[in-house]
């Protein structure tokens, strides 16, 4: 249970909005088709903050699969490093009482636990209204930010395999 | 010249919080709280099964996962008039009292500092504790590691803090033992949550929820169960997390209560106060190791507490209002009977200005949370929270060189200090049910479900939960097994809810009223006035957004 896993894949976002949950569904997505070697944890991280420190001090490699505010097509997709976001001045947190992924990052850091990489694999949302199913525009991009994941994976030596078995819901 | 500022958005995610205040001479006089974005969630729930009702309701909130799941399979057996194995109760008492530890501890830390002087840290901390982290080789590290973040100009958690400011008086030495324990407090948050986890199955969005029980299988046999083995690790991730707790956190508490003994007098806001009864000791829901009621108008000669999770005490005197919020009508409802028609308005300050209902009890809005529920306790001579509060206050007023009594509590460093209370009481008791469980294992009773059955025509209940931010309900209307409606009145609609038809404000409007404020440019006063409540409306959205937005506006009238 407390054992260190190289490579981590987080899925954040709400269930309950829709597209919001991206992160999520693409969890349940993966874990459903896919089996994955030892090395590799996966967790929904649903939008638990700080929280979700112990998950992400175990890891080297850290992908974050999430929603993003940018300016461009709903369900493109796109691509960054802990870099990018901070020189973009992309900022997930308001205050110091509620910390978001960077500060959560540099906190890890401080405690000298904190993932080498990072990547984030972000979509552009299409409908944040209540709901628990993606919209249809989001609903192919499960595939496609599988294929981007798997393409980085591979680079990393990590194989994933696909379920023989698997429920096609 | 009046000025008012605006803070928008105070919490983690954008658009959810917006505080405005108006300052005159330094001081405030008006406020609004306004939830900015719309909670609609519970409509997705009509129609279903209210079997399944607590995996939806898990998703609510980032934080407070676990406290819906709970308060949701509590209101079904409610509606079926539902008895649960007393095992099943034990193993709800550890989830919950661990969310809570794990939850309490992570809120806490929130301040920080550059400039201390190592030796003085060392003394400070010391002189507090005898805590093993307190070495002036640990804290020296802890120094330069928050220097480096510094000098790299990226301040990370530290941002936004308004370091500097002239309210910000705790010693620079106070600040580096709080960074130092704040960077030691999250191998505890670990610690609780792994012990949650393991009774649990995973955490964030626990899976041993059931209405009738919990679906956490014991079997001492079996290595897939729970367990001696598992229950001794449990055991032991709770005991280091109480000695944090004892040694840390209340010490910790302590000092900042002296430390900041001027600002005992403000933030107290609406002095009602509502919390419910929970760790329930059997199967009926009659009896409780954490006591519940009301307190009115600060009065602690006032309490009257709610006895069981049947209580019409609770079920009669709850209603919301929505004469101020962006809902269609200006009606008062029991929640059984509300609708959630948004009608958006834009933000009017003598009318509709927030997406947040105003819950009342008996026409009167009520302040929720642990001071809540320390205070109720200990009106009630509840011996546990007498034991902590007692020692708490002396050890406060020794610091501060000043006698200081339960009426300080009532305050913005006291809603602090409660919570650090609650911390403290539900180390011990998880302990206690911890062996409750394992007695009554030991008996041989292994049951942990009572099969519900869902009766044709129309059931009403009611489940309520003490979580971390305080008293939490939802309510429950079935129509031949399946949910018609459903409405969560949650801890933080009760402190961050609007006015209501009375033009009676809510109690984070009426905590700010009469805090001073240093720098209208740097609210900070108003920060730690809303902080102290530990607001929680970021319930929901977890974006990353490109545009830094700006935190504060600020305008003359």
């Amino acid at each position: 249970m407390a054992t260190s896993s190289p490579i981590g894949i987080l899925g954040v976002g709400n269930l309950l909005l829709s597209d919001e949950g991206f992160g999520v569904h693409f969890i349940r997505y993966l874990n459903r088709r896919y089996t994955l070697p030892d090395q590799v944890a996966v967790l929904d991280g649903g939008t638990s903050g700080i929280m979700l420190a112990p998950f992400i001090e175990d890891v080297r490699l850290l992908y974050v699969i999430d929603t993003v505010a940018v300016d461009a097509e709903p369900g493109s997709i796109h691509c960054f490093s802990e870099d990018d976001v901070r020189a973009g001045n992309i900022q997930a947190r308001m205050s110091p009482h509620q910390v978001g992924l960077l500060e959560i990052l540099d906190i890890c850091r401080l405690r000298d636990k904190a993932p080498e990489r990072v990547r984030m694999i972000t979509v552009v949302p299409a409908d944040l209204g209540t709901g628990i199913d993606l919209s249809a525009r989001l609903r192919p991009r499960l595939a496609e930010v599988m294929a981007v994941l798997t393409n980085l994976l591979a680079g990393e030596n990590v194989f994933p395999q696909e379920k023989e078995t698997a429920c096609r819901a | 010249m009046a000025q008012r500022i605006v803070v928008d958005p105070i919490t983690r995610i954008e658009g959810h919080l917006r505080i405005d205040a108006e300052i005159n001479n330094g001081f405030i006089n008006k406020a609004w709280s306004s939830g900015q974005m719309w909670r609609g969630i519970e409509t997705i729930l009509q129609g279903r099964d209210p079997r399944d009702a607590w995996i939806f309701t898990q998703r609510i909130c980032g934080v407070c996962t676990t406290v819906h799941a709970l308060a949701s399979v509590r209101c079904v057996e409610n509606a079926l008039g539902l008895e649960i194995p007393i095992n099943a109760q034990y193993i709800r008492n550890l989830v919950l009292s661990l969310h809570a530890l794990h939850d309490h501890i992570v809120h806490f830390y929130i301040l920080s500092a550059l400039s201390a002087d190592i030796k003085k840290t060392v003394q400070l901390a010391n002189s507090l504790s005898n805590w093993p982290g307190n070495s002036a080789k640990r804290f020296k590290a802890v120094q330069e590691k928050v220097q480096s973040l510094v000098d790299s100009g990226q301040l990370g958690p530290f941002a936004n803090g308004y370091w500097g400011h002239p309210a910000m008086t705790l010693p620079p030495e106070a600040n580096l033992m709080a960074v130092s324990h704040y960077l030691e407090a999250l191998d505890y948050q670990r610690k609780a949550d792994m012990a949650l986890a393991i009774i649990a199955g995973k955490d964030p969005h626990i899976q041993n929820m059931s209405v009738g029980g919990v679906t956490t299988a014991i079997n001492l046999d079996n290595e897939n169960t729970l367990n001696m083995e598992r229950l001794y690790w449990v055991k032991q991730l709770v005991e280091e997390v109480r000695g944090f707790i004892q040694q840390v956190y209340l010490p910790d508490v302590i000092a900042i209560g002296a430390l900041y003994k001027d600002w005992l007098q403000y933030g107290a806001g609406v002095t009602n106060y509502l919390a419910v009864p929970d760790m329930v000791l059997d199967t009926k829901s009659d009896s409780f190791d954490l006591p519940g009621g009301t307190i009115m108008g600060g009065d602690l000669g006032t309490v009257k507490p709610f006895t069981s999770f049947h209580d019409p005490y609770f079920r009669d005197n709850v209603v919301e209002c929505i004469a101020r919020s962006w809902y269609d009508g200006d009606w008062t409802k029991s929640p059984y009977k509300e609708d959630t028609i948004p009608k958006y308005t834009d933000f009017q300050d003598d009318g509709k200005y927030s997406w947040i209902k105003a819950p009342r009890f008996q026409g009167q809005p009520m302040q929720v949370g642990p001071l809540a529920q320390v205070l109720i306790g200990y009106a009630q001579g509840h011996a546990l929270t007498k034991k902590y509060v007692d020692d708490v206050l002396a050890r406060i007023s020794s610091l501060a060189k000043v006698k200081v009594g339960p009426a300080v509590l009532q305050s913005t460093p006291g809603r602090h200090v409660a919570r650090a209370v609650r911390a403290a009481m539900l180390a011990d008791l998880s302990l206690k049910h911890w062996d409750l469980l394992v007695d009554n294992i030991g008996k041989g009773d292994l049951e942990i479900f009572n099969k519900p059955t869902f009766p044709k025509g129309e059931q009403l209940g009611f489940g309520f939960h003490e979580a971390p931010r305080g008293a939490l309900s939802h309510w429950i209307v079935i129509q031949d097994g399946v949910i018609k409606n459903y409405q969560c009145v949650v801890p933080s609609t009760w402190n961050a809810g609007p006015r209501d038809d009375k033009d009676k404000p809510g109690p984070y409007e009426a905590a700010l009223v009469g805090n001073p404020v240093a720098e209208p440019e740097k609210p900070l006063e108003v920060l730690r006035t809303v902080h102290s409540f530990d607001p929680c409306i970021a319930c929901a959205v977890h974006m990353l957004d490109p545009q830094g937005r700006e935190l504060v506006k600020v305008k003359a009238l």
